[in-house]
């Protein structure tokens, strides 16, 4: 584990159409020491102030991709890599108010080869689901703009 | 800086993964810090540190190949995994294993390196993971291929039984059956840890508040038995401990060496340290095995996790290591793979350049080079 936090600090904007504002933007890093297939990403979930985000408000933005929390685990071919960002955009009518803002993200991964029981153990007996890669936290965000 | 020494020395540059995470260098930048080290040989992180990672063009290895140029040292390995759990819905097949075998191998050669670093199925011990993993069958077909490129497939064996496993040398005797002396087995040097490393003490004290004092005592008992020669008595350390008076932190940090230490209400067992259980006699075998496979190894990561004040690895006996090798006939790469960082980065920043280059200062030593 590294102590830098997931969640990139001073990354959370605002996202703006045509003057209005559309939803918010911030960034995350992966907690990994490799690159993570995003196949390997089946679940996320994300909350904003306490409140759920629908699933089908949420995207995940890699290079030219943008895809919905379900759609992540069933890309086949790209890479989240290990140095990168990646974007988490939220649809939401009237973006954020001015202020602070506690984001609570959560991605359940798993490890593409060294998946071993007593890694996770509380998930122990469960192969193919265990967690080895869990990212995520809560962190509490300025809105930039 | 190239050599002609018969026991060449290489960095892996998974030793620098947070200068590249925290993109405090970029690849060519730990290209350089390996160089700045003294090493001659470079081992690839491949998909974390190749940016075109898994369709790499031409252009990428004409920048590449500028670099080895540039710093004087020569591409020595690529790592090999084996991401069978790749995909969420399906494992990958055999055939999909094999295939993604051959796109490291063609790599290999594209980059120049002489060898792959293989994940082979046994490389932590038999049915050690959920999923098989780069298996014999796997390996036999991708023997041929290997020879056609010039790449030698380099089984990793991080084992606490070492090289002389039979299930190791299985693989050796498949490279002496069929003719092709493309596979052999490469020693990562954790096989010989003997006690719990420094830089797992420094994350236990910063993760969960373990007191290093009781840590740095159970440590001390696995030393003085190692050097003594003697068997670790884990039931009289254990009691040693318990006078101490240890936290809840300190017994759940102490679990994987002193499996007989009470634990906190709602533990879950984990898997022991592999220094725990071993005798005296079992360091004799493991060091007789190295003696007797050390011509026949083709590659050697150096391990390390901290290095003491004395400039030695804390938790491995790198002279004896480095003495058996000599004597036993290797000839090849040691690289070293400092996996400190993952340890003690909670801890705070760690200077994965300095710690490599001490490393090569000590190999340099027991090689009789300084």
């Amino acid at each position: 584990m590294r102590s830098r936090p997931i969640i990139e600090p001073e990354s959370l904007y605002n996202l703006y159409a045509n003057g209005n504002k559309v939803g918010f933007k911030f960034q995350v890093h992966q907690n990994r020491y490799r690159n993570v297939p995003l196949s390997c990403i089946e679940k996320i979930t994300l909350k904003v102030d306490g409140k759920e985000i629908p699933s089908n408000m949420i995207h995940f933005c890699l290079g030219y991709k943008k895809l919905l929390p379900h759609e992540v685990a069933d890309d086949y071919t790209d890479y989240w890599a290990f140095q990168d960002t990646v974007t988490i955009e939220v649809d939401q009518l009237g973006g954020l108010e001015y202020g602070e803002h506690e984001i609570d993200l959560y991605m359940l991964g798993k490890s593409a080869y060294i998946s071993r029981p007593f890694y996770v153990t509380d998930v122990v007996n469960q192969p193919h689901t265990y967690p080895t890669g869990n990212i995520g936290e809560k962190a509490t965000l300025w809105v930039m703009a | 800086m190239k050599t002609n020494y018969d026991i060449k020395l290489g960095v892996s540059l998974y030793s620098y993964q947070d200068n590249y995470y925290f993109h405090r260098h970029d690849l060519e930048g730990c290209i350089a810090a390996a160089a700045g080290a003294g090493a001659e040989g470079i081992e690839v992180f491949s998909d974390a540190m190749i940016p075109e990672w898994p369709y790499v063009s031409d252009a990428w290895i004409d920048k590449w190949n500028g670099w080895m140029q540039r710093y004087d040292v020569e591409p020595v390995c690529l790592d090999h995994f084996s991401d069978r759990m790749m995909w969420h819905d399906k494992q990958l097949t055999d055939e999909e294993m094999f295939e993604r075998g051959v796109m490291y191998i063609k790599l290999a050669r594209r980059l120049g390196c002489k060898a792959i670093r293989v994940l082979h199925e046994e490389h932590i011990g038999p049915k050690a993971f959920v999923c098989k993993l780069t298996d014999y069958d796997i390996i036999a077909r991708l023997l041929p291929i290997a020879a056609e490129n010039d790449v030698m497939l380099a089984l990793e064996v991080h084992t606490s039984d070492g090289v002389g496993a039979p299930y190791q040398q299985k693989y050796i005797e498949l490279a002496e059956k069929t003719g092709i002396p493309y596979v052999g087995l490469q020693q990562d040097f954790s096989t010989f840890s003997y006690c719990l490393s420094t830089a797992d003490i420094v994350t236990q004290v910063a993760e969960s508040g373990a007191n290093k004092e009781v840590l740095m005592a159970a440590r001390e008992e696995q030393r003085k038995a190692y050097f003594g020669k003697y068997d670790f008595d884990e039931a009289a350390t254990a009691a040693l401990i318990e006078k101490l008076n240890p936290s809840d932190a300190d017994r759940l940090a102490l679990h994987s060496i002193l499996p007989s230490l009470k634990m906190p209400a709602g533990f879950v067992e984990r898997r022991p340290f592999h220094g725990a259980s071993r005798k005296a006699a079992d360091y004799e075998k493991l060091y007789k095995d190295l003696y007797d496979n050390a011509s026949k190894l083709v590659y050697c990561h150096g391990k390390f996790y901290d290095i003491d004040e004395n400039g030695q690895v804390d938790d491995m006996d790198y002279p004896t290591i480095f003495k058996t090798l000599i004597d036993g006939g290797y000839k090849g790469y040691i690289a070293s793979e400092f996996e400190g960082n993952r340890r003690m980065n909670m801890a705070g920043w760690c200077d994965e350049i300095e710690y490599v280059r001490k490393h090569h200062k000590l190999m340099r030593s027991l090689l009789g080079r300084e």
